[in-house]
């Protein structure tokens, strides 16, 4: 017996076609909702900044080292503190915080929704760079929110830098400020001083006469007492140079007796932190330091003196810099000494025997160029009149500080423009060298919106739902709709499956049905446009 | 789809084997035939019941198309009985009067000789419902039916009698009990099983014969359209 199931073939769909109508009106209902959303749908406009993020200085603090992630979380850092208050006031003035604390808090959770809100990407390609966008219906808030949001990281990373790098900036810049005022206070009092010499030329000798006229920096008599005011000076150049290599020894004494190898002592090579530069530099911050310290002892400034006291602290500051820096690089490198215990213990010892030794030595030194400046200054004319010596001696003494000054400034200076430099081309230990690299500008055109896409998109959420509808009441009813269920059902043959048989009179029936619920569908689609376009408020910018 | 409300001997365009016989379904009833052949081969099945469990379901298309498929074998004589003494549809079918018909012939008032003169449609020869009766049950009941089947069998090779459906009278039982099969007719889609299974449960009971089912009303499947088969048929 032929099986009347044979022809059938495309079952799986056929299930459609039993419910049509379930199929065809929620396909068409959400078809015609996907088109009422598309054609009404907001428009929306995009405002877009660029900044970079310099890694010049690879040597220093590494910015190459930085991932992309960290960029995004510090621009994010910077960001959504309490500096995003700030953007908010810029783009909507008119809230307030006092007045509509609600509003004021929904905007603020607006902007740092990671979705909806500011958003912070990487340019694919360029590592470097970061964008700052934002999307709203109203060009004029998608500028100024992103200008707002520049002008805010640009300024909390300034006042980062600021606070760790600025703040050496920071204390070169009053040291500079110090010097130059004690020099220009010293001009004034030499002036002084000169003028008051002058007045009391008459009244001295030719030797005094020579020696003021020296000292004031006047040519006459000036070899005759230059040669001893020269030895002193040498003398004192001299002891600057002992007394820098005393407390260098006396340095190496303290770490020694902490315990630890001095560096060259290490047997293991390894990669030694003052290899690095930013250590290098950061030793000679410090030696400047102490030669300032040391001068100024020289000078007869106490240790509790405001500006030896202050030069001290700078020093401290400096090495705690140095200390970090030599901390991070130790555990970079993280090599492990080899050497025993014992024979390291014994090479201390060793050290700090050397070390005690060039201690004394230096002391030794010391004590005999300070009796020969002694000696040379003896030596020197004397002036009998108390007022005329007094005034020779601060003559004397301010020149020396003058001198002294002029070295410190220029060297301070010359900091200056090196610290400069590294926070206009490094990242500091806080912040990042932000530059813009496009400025944001009021977008004139919306964003294209992906009409094809959302219309495949509704199509398939149609199809679906149609399908689902169908299928789901076709599996849920209780009745036999194909051949082989009959036989199941019964036991007995299916003889045949008669294909469904219309009359004109049931097919102008059906017809009509079909017209009545096409009209139906339309004038749901048309209502459902109106109703859409009644809530979004037609298309166009909001 | 039907093309023709009636064809020009005034039948109906659902008995596609007369009024559009190239159509598919004609081809499905022409498949019916062949598979009844192969139904019972050692016996051959003369008198067949056309039932359903409730209303609506087709039986009496399926009975008219069946009765008219094989009255195109001119060798053989078919003979179709409206049964359905209640709701009798035939004759509309067919353009035919209702009387006289098998209600006259049972209450004797025309002989069923008066049927066998010749063919009422094309090789087909039908018994309508004829008068309507206040009580048919009644009727039914009597011997009379029996032996009327039995003088009808030795004058035609296919019997084919639509009756009401089995759930509603038990009219279906009655001459299903007299004939050699019964055929229950199924609407897919739309009849629940408990339905269907009640029905065939009420003829086994009445010493019915059901044999075979025949599924109706079954969607148009997508093949024929992606196919060739609509040209192929017209």
């Amino acid at each position: 017996m032929k099986d009347p199931e044979t022809s059938i073939s495309l079952e799986s769909i056929e299930f459609l076609f039993r419910h049509p109508l379930l199929f065809l009106c929620p396909f068409i209902i959400i078809m015609s909702l996907t088109f009422a959303y598309v054609s009404n749908i907001s428009l929306y406009y995009v405002s877009t900044a660029v900044l970079s993020f310099e890694s010049k200085a690879v040597g220093a603090v590494g910015v190459e080292r930085q991932t992309q992630r960290n960029k995004e979380d510090v621009v994010g850092k910077l960001l959504f503190g309490q500096n995003i208050r700030g953007i908010i006031n810029e783009a909507w003035p008119e809230v307030k915080e006092e007045t509509s604390p609600r509003r004021y808090n929904n905007m603020l959770e607006g902007l740092r929704n990671p979705k909806s809100g500011i958003q912070i990407k990487p340019v694919s390609g360029d590592p470097s760079l970061l964008t700052i966008s934002f999307l709203n219906a109203d060009p004029d808030i998608c500028y100024k929110v992103v200008k707002a949001t520049v002008d805010t990281v640009i300024k909390a990373n300034k006042e980062e830098v600021e606070k760790g790098m600025g703040t050496s900036l920071a204390f070169i810049t009053n040291q500079l400020e110090f010097y130059k005022n004690k020099m220009a206070e010293s001009e004034r009092e030499t002036a002084r001083l000169k003028t008051e010499l002058n007045e009391l030329l008459p009244q001295l000798s030719d030797a005094e006469k020579a020696l003021v006229r020296e000292v004031s920096g006047e040519t006459a008599g000036r070899q005759e007492v230059s040669a001893a005011t020269q030895t002193a000076a040498k003398y004192d150049e001299t002891l600057m140079e002992l007394n820098l290599q005393l407390l260098e020894a006396q340095k190496k004494r303290k770490i020694l007796e902490k315990g630890q190898l001095l560096p060259q002592a290490a047997s293991v090579p390894t990669q030694q932190p003052v290899a690095d530069t930013a250590i290098q530099e950061y030793d000679k911050a410090i030696a400047v330091k102490e030669l300032e310290i040391v001068k100024l002892t020289s000078q007869g400034y106490m240790p509790e003196h405001p500006d030896v006291t202050r030069l001290e602290s700078e020093m401290d500051m400096l090495k705690i810099v140095k200390e970090k820096r030599i901390k991070a690089l130790t555990s970079e490198t993280s090599v492990e000494s080899t050497i025993g215990a014992t024979q390291k213990e014994e090479m201390v010892k060793a050290q700090l025997q050397d070390v005690e030794f060039q201690i004394e030595a230096l002391r030794d030194k010391i004590n005999l160029i300070e009796q020969y400046k002694k000696t040379a200054k003896l030596q020197a004319p004397e002036i009998q009149n108390k007022t005329v010596s007094e005034k020779v001696a601060r003559l004397l003494e301010l020149r020396n500080e003058k001198g002294i000054s002029l070295t410190y400034f220029s060297q301070l200076s010359k900091q200056k423009e090196d610290l400069e430099f590294k926070i206009r081309s490094e990242k500091s230990e806080v912040g990042f060298n932000i530059e813009v690299m496009e400025e944001p500008t009021v977008p004139l055109e919306p964003v294209p919106f992906q009409k094809t896409s959302k219309l495949f998109m509704g199509f398939l959420l149609a199809l679906g739902v149609g399908a689902s509808l169908s299928y789901i009441t076709d599996s849920l009813g209780n009745s036999v709709k194909t051949a082989a269920e009959l036989r199941e059902l019964l036991q007995i043959p299916v003889l045949a499956a008669i294909n469904r048989m219309t009359s004109p009179q049931e097919t102008k029936a059906r017809r009509k049905r079909r017209i009545i619920i096409a009209v139906s569908l339309a004038i749901f689609v048309l209502l459902s446009n109106i109703l859409a376009r009644w809530i979004t408020g037609g298309p166009g910018p909001k | 789809m039907i093309k023709e409300a009636r064809n020009k001997e005034g039948v109906d365009g659902r008995i596609v084997t007369f009024a559009d016989s190239s159509s598919h379904i004609a081809e499905e009833f022409k498949m019916l035939r062949t598979n009844l052949y192969f139904l019972s081969p050692e016996k051959h099945l003369k008198t067949i019941t056309i039932t359903s469990s409730q209303l609506e379901e087709g039986k009496t298309i399926i009975a008219s198309n069946l009765a008219a498929v094989l009255s195109l074998d001119t060798e053989k004589k078919t003979l179709l009985i409206d049964a359905d003494l209640r709701k009798p549809k035939i004759h509309t079918l067919f353009g035919i009067p209702q009387k006289p018909g098998l209600c006259d012939i049972l209450k004797g008032s025309t002989p069923f000789e008066y049927f066998l003169k010749k063919p009422a449609v094309e090789n087909l020869y039908i018994i309508p419902s004829g008068a309507s009766m206040d009580n048919p049950s009644q009727i039914l009941a009597s011997t009379k039916i029996g032996e009327l089947l039995e003088h009808l069998k030795a004058r035609f090779d296919y019997i084919i009698l639509d009756t009401p459906p089995a759930l509603n009278v038990a009219d279906a039982g009655i001459f299903g009990s007299l004939c050699d099969a019964v055929f229950l007719v199924v609407k897919a889609g739309v009849t629940p099983r408990n339905m269907i299974e009640e029905g065939f449960n009420l003829l086994k009971d009445a010493q019915a014969q059901p044999k075979a089912c025949i599924l109706n009303d079954v969607p148009v499947p997508l093949n024929y359209f992606l196919t060739k088969y609509e040209k192929y048929y017209g």
